[in-house]
């Protein structure tokens, strides 16, 4: 405001032209046209007076006005003395002079000859609030005596005079609000735009809020000296009864500058319509900016709103509340709305993880309401928050149930290649990792779910509580566990019926393993996971797998095992030839053929993948070697040794090595 | 869940299976007797049902409410009503036939309304087997024609005086939220049916329109608060021209005269948004010329949760479009059930429509048509309501403004004479001129007043009315997904 070029003309008489042109252009309602147009009118005609008498007395202005105001003073008291009604004392001329020098501080005003205007206290602007303090006593005191027609005059006069100090007070309290703000932008910047404490600041008259944290965070960035001048005008306006006015002003520049400060973080408004329809990566972006505008609302906005309003309106505690609350109540309204479409759009699984982020962000809001807002603002506000954290919670309950859903409808019919692990175990157990980074929310999403359930339940008392305390000291699981256990009941289900689809035993047993093994080590490595879902559970698991494994050595190696026993190799007490050949034979065949096949077979956990081959070979080789050992000698050496011989101890342990790696190809390269 | 869970266990079923045992060695008259007193029987529980829930909710605070309509309720009321899922196709067409005798029958009183509906189907049931099955879904359905068309006919009854008043408006969300909350009923009753085609296309289609109606209960919302900051200039007026102060001065004059310059330019309905968003940033005030230079996106309106280029004369023609009476054979394929939800339909726009009429929001317009055949019998009021409405928007005095609500002519009335007052008098006041203004002030406090209390409250119920139609989706998009995926 301090660029405003010198040769403006008086703020008055601009904005009543264009009223009056913008009045008479639209269709409105006739009395704004007649109106505008008669305001306009008089205002021009006290422009031209006050131009006569700011030349009059301006001259002797500084210097009569101590002395005028004395009179005034002495005036007012002689008033108050009175006791009766009918015979006041003859009003003194200098209440007339007093009104034109008052009236001459206002020209000067508006003529933009004051320069600094209120950016800081300036002796002016001080002598200005005392004469519209005192012009405002006067006008009370010769109010209270409607039947004198001197009085009723001077009230006239004196009323106008406020009036006209009070347009021009609520015009500088709406400049300072909006235009002061160094934005917010960084803290530097505030302090170079402003200008210097002048020396004659007037330190006890205003009460000026400490700015340390205000100055950290910046907002609403209005710099001590301005909002000691707020203070001092929104005094005045108040002790004139114009509080009002003033409340409007500031509670409508602050709604604009709040939530232009929002648009800033980038934050804006959508319909629920709108919501409904957006991409999700799109409206994952509206959340993830919603979120950092929630955070900051809560964190910096609203304690410097309140803290402003403290200090702007210091001597009326409850008028800023009030005020606060209007301010900022809109503004989580609106907050809330994007929480309402977010939980109102359809569900599906990725969603899940924003609209816990939004859950909990809620969460902290209502943590804080109460240190923000009054009683029964807060419980509105409470409510309405508890409501769309709720509608969220629902909607996240739902997504995560619906998992149950889609492990269900996986039903597809080709098995994975090799046994490896199924994409849908990949899928789940991922998923489940990530969402139980949110245990503790998702824990208190399904307690207050299983409330609202119970509450709502036909035969909550008799039905859902089976039991729950065996003993006293097994804790009732929670929800979310019992949801989560479901989940991975269902997946089992489905990998079992999955692992039938393979034809070869052993490789369905390869699949389990394959699987089960991936899911322990997803549990393993999660310590949410493994908390929610219990040691009971994890060592049922791992016996389960290790018979997963013992399963498949019987299947695949018995029959092989079988080769290298003892029995039926000796006919009439001696070692059969024919027999011995038959049984090198084929083993030779058998182990090709595993070795062929389940070479190909994936086992994609090296450890499993050990752990497998360690077995087999600790189970094979001893066998073979001792069978090897005992009969060896039985068949001729050369030739016939070689051709039934064809694997030593050591060649097996290298095949069983090259067992479960995925490769084809490793039977053909070695053949060759 | 299979529909035999919901099968009723109670004397209830007693009292059918006597009958349907009877069935074969009564005659037909007195099988029919039976009947009747059977399908009255439910009828008279089920509207019992009806009067408990709308006291529960009535009776309750809101978010309560949240909860009230619990899912013991409902299943209470699935013991009442029978349904029957199967419906071959003789029965559908009956059942299309029987809709249409529905809403004729209107005049019907309520006390024999049952009665002649099951008279009209003496003559065509007559030889069929089986069919008494089905009349409950059928009364319930028909109790529901009856539920709207009782409430609405209420509605339209009112004087022009009252007509989009304060508390005209509240009957209407008070109607507005009891049929939602019967319609649910009919939903969660009939869940089976939901998911098939095509009531799933209806049902859906329904919930979307009613996803527009959210909006507009926002913007409706904004609206309030506008109506607020208008009562914020008139305070300033009373204040200024308080029965207090024993001499009203020239000071005092201008002062209203201000206030009321700034609320009549704020009450200014224009097309033209930046205009008026031009016109509010001067209605507190003068202006200076620092602050015309600004860009004009710098005065923003007050609304807080509806965007910029939002409007509700489109998102009434959105809710509105498509909109169209079930055919024949969609009401035999949903078993009914597209009726209902046609209905629902046609009152949520209708609602909605008339929010917009009487409540500033941003781009209201009255251009949305109304296709409702004039055989069901909640047509009539609702056609009548439509009308009346629009030719008070009509009436030259009432062509600009911002809103149809009662108030704010009010409002503006008292205003448009209060600045009348103020231009013409002269000083120094005569008394006759300050009795005149003394009035006037006193009239204009009423109003005020008046307009304040009713304010609260209606935003309150535009809030309900908000979170009954979330919840309703909620529920009704569950059980459709539900229904999809069976357990």
């Amino acid at each position: 405001m301090e660029k405003n070029p010198p040769e403006k003309s008086p703020s008055f008489a601009c904005p009543d032209d264009k009223k009056k042109q913008d009045a008479d252009r639209s269709p409105s309602p006739d009395f704004i046209a007649i109106d505008a147009k008669s305001e306009g009118d008089h205002e021009a005609e006290d422009r031209e007076e006050d131009r006569e008498k700011v030349d009059e007395a301006s001259s002797d202005l500084d210097s009569s006005l101590a002395k005028v105001s004395e009179e005034i003073d002495r005036f007012l008291s002689t008033l108050f003395t009175v006791e009766e009604k009918s015979n006041p004392p003859e009003i003194p001329n200098h209440v007339d002079q007093f009104c034109m020098l008052v009236e001459a501080m206002i020209a000067k005003y508006d003529s933009g000859e004051v320069p600094s205007k209120w950016c800081q206290v300036s002796e002016e602007d001080a002598s200005l609030i005392e004469a519209v303090d005192r012009i405002s006593k006067l006008t009370n005191a010769l109010g209270e005596f409607p039947s004198e027609s001197n009085y009723v005059s001077s009230h006239n006069r004196t009323s106008t005079v406020l009036h006209r100090a009070m347009l021009l007070l609520e015009e500088e309290f709406r400049a300072l609000l909006e235009d002061s703000r160094s934005g917010d932008s960084d803290p530097g910047d505030l302090r170079m735009k402003q200008p210097s404490f002048s020396s004659n600041h007037e330190h006890d008259r205003c009460v000026l809020p400490e700015p340390d944290s205000a100055r950290a965070v910046n907002f609403p960035a209005y710099s001590p000296e301005v909002v000691s001048n707020l203070n001092l005008i929104a005094t005045a306006m108040i002790s004139a009864s114009y509080d009002k006015e003033c409340y409007q002003v500031y509670s409508i520049a602050r709604r604009n500058a709040f939530e232009e400060s929002l648009n800033k973080l980038g934050f804006e408004k959508v319909s629920i319509d709108d919501v409904q329809k957006m991409q999700w990566d799109s409206l994952e972006g509206e959340i993830a900016t919603w979120i950092k505008v929630f955070k900051r609302c809560v964190t910096i906005n609203f304690s410097g709103e309140l803290k402003l309003c403290e200090a702007v309106f210091s001597d009326h505690p409850s008028i800023s509340d009030v005020l606060f609350i209007e301010i900022t109540s809109g503004v989580v309204l609106q907050l809330l709305n994007l929480a309402d479409a977010v939980a109102m759009t359809k569900r599906s699984a990725e969603k899940l993880f924003k609209i816990l982020d939004m859950y909990e962000t809620l969460h902290d809001l209502i943590q804080v309401i109460d240190s923000f807002f009054s009683d029964e603002c807060a419980n509105k506000l409470k409510s309405e928050t508890s409501t769309a954290r709720c509608r969220l919670g629902v909607a996240a309950v739902s997504i995560f149930c619906d998992l149950e859903n889609s492990i269900k409808s996986d039903t597809g019919k080709t098995p994975v290649p090799g046994g490896a692990v199924h994409p849908l175990t990949r899928y789940i157990m991922n998923y489940l990792k990530y969402t139980c980074e949110y245990k503790d929310t998702l824990e208190q999403i399904f307690q207050e779910h299983q409330k609202m359930e119970q509450s709502d339940g036909p035969d909550a008392e008799t039905e859902t509580t089976p039991c729950p305390y065996n003993n006293n000291q097994t804790p009732k699981p929670s929800p979310f566990s019992v949801q989560l256990v479901t989940v991975m009941d269902l997946l089992d289900l489905n990998l079992e019926v999955k692992s039938k689809l393979y034809k070869d035993l052993s490789l369905s047993y390869i699949f389990l393993m394959n699987n089960g093994r991936y899911i322990m080590q997803k549990i393993k490595g999660s310590a949410e996971i493994h908390e929610l879902m219990g040691n009971t559970w994890s060592r049922k698991r791992s016996s389960d797998l290790r018979q997963y494994h013992k399963n498949y050595q019987r299947e695949t190696w018995s029959k092989v095992l079988g080769c290298l026993r003892d029995e039926g190799l000796q006919v009439n007490g001696k070692v059969s030839k024919p027999v011995l050949k038959e049984r090198f034979k084929s083993f030779n065949a058998m182990f090709d053929e595993i070795h062929k096949t389940q070479s190909s077979w994936v086992v994609s956990d090296e450890q499993l993948q050990s752990e497998l081959r360690v077995s087999i070979s600790a189970v094979v080789i001893p066998a073979y070697r001792s069978f090897l050992g005992r009969f060896r000698q039985y068949l001729d050496s050369g030739r016939q040794s070689e051709k039934y011989i064809k694997y030593q101890p050591d060649d097996i342990e290298t095949s069983v090595d090259e067992l479960f790696d995925g490769n084809a190809m490793s039977m053909a390269r070695r053949r060759t | 869940m299979q529909r035999s869970d919901y099968r009723p266990k109670g004397k209830e079923e007693d009292l059918t299976e006597t009958v349907s045992k009877k069935q074969g060695g009564t005659t037909g008259e007195e099988r029919r007797a039976e009947q009747q007193i059977v399908g009255e029987k439910k009828f008279r529980q089920s509207s019992r049902m009806q009067e408990f829930k709308r006291r529960r909710w009535s009776t309750r605070p809101s978010v309560l409410i949240d909860q009230s309509i619990t899912r013991k309720t409902i299943m209470t009321s699935i013991c009442t009503v029978r349904v029957s899922t199967r419906a071959d196709n003789v029965k559908g067409r009956m059942l299309a036939r029987r809709y249409v005798f529905a809403y004729r029958g209107s005049s019907a009183p309520f006390a024999s309304f049952g009665r002649s509906i099951l008279s009209i189907r003496r003559d065509q049931v007559h030889s069929m087997e089986g069919n008494h099955e089905a009349s409950s879904l059928e009364l319930e359905l028909e109790s529901f024609q009856k539920q709207v068309a009782d409430r609405f006919h209420d509605l339209s009854a009112v004087n022009s005086e009252d007509l989009l008043s304060l508390s005209w408006i509240r009957r209407l969300l008070d109607a507005f939220i009891c049929c939602q909350e019967e319609f649910r009923v009919i939903l969660f009753n009939n869940k089976a049916l939901l998911s098939r085609p095509p009531l799933d296309r209806l049902i859906n289609e329904f919930f979307e329109r009613s996803v527009k109606g959210l909006d507009v209960c926002n913007a409706i919302r904004d609206g309030i608060e506008q109506i607020r900051q208008w009562q914020k200039h008139l305070e300033i007026v009373l204040c200024a021209l308080d029965s207090h102060q024993r001499t009203l001065g020239e000071g005092q004059f201008r002062r209203a005269k201000k206030a009321l310059i700034d609320l009549a330019i704020g009450m200014l309905d224009e097309k033209d948004s930046g205009s008026v968003l031009a016109h509010r940033n001067r209605s507190f005030g003068r202006n200076n010329t620092s602050r015309d230079n600004r860009p004009p996106g710098h005065f923003r309106s007050l609304s807080w949760s509806i965007s910029r280029n939002w409007s509700a004369a489109k998102q009434l023609l959105a809710i509105g479009n498509n909109l169209a009476a079930p055919r024949g054979n969609e009401i035999t394929a949903t078993n009914g059930l597209a009726v209902p939800v046609f209905t629902m339909n046609s009152v949520l726009l209708f609602v909605m429509w008339a929010l917009v009429a009487a409540i500033p929001c941003q781009d209201r317009g009255l251009q949305t048509h109304f296709s409702i055949p004039r055989q069901f019998i909640w047509a009539a009021p609702i056609l009548s309501l439509h009308e009346r409405i629009l030719e008070e928007s009509k009436k030259r005095e009432r062509r600009n403004a911002s809103g149809l609500l009662k108030e704010i002519h009010q409002i503006e009335k008292c205003a448009r004479h209060m600045t009348e007052l103020a231009d013409s008098v002269q000083f120094p006041l005569i008394e006759e001129r300050e009795a005149e203004v003394r009035q006037a002030v006193k009239e204009l406090s009423q109003v005020c007043e008046a307009t304040k209390d009713g304010l609260d409250p209606l935003e309150r119920q535009v809030r309900e009315v908000f979170h009954r139609i979330v919840r309703s989706r909620t529920e009704g998009l569950g059980s459709l997904t539900r229904a999809n995926n069976p357990e």
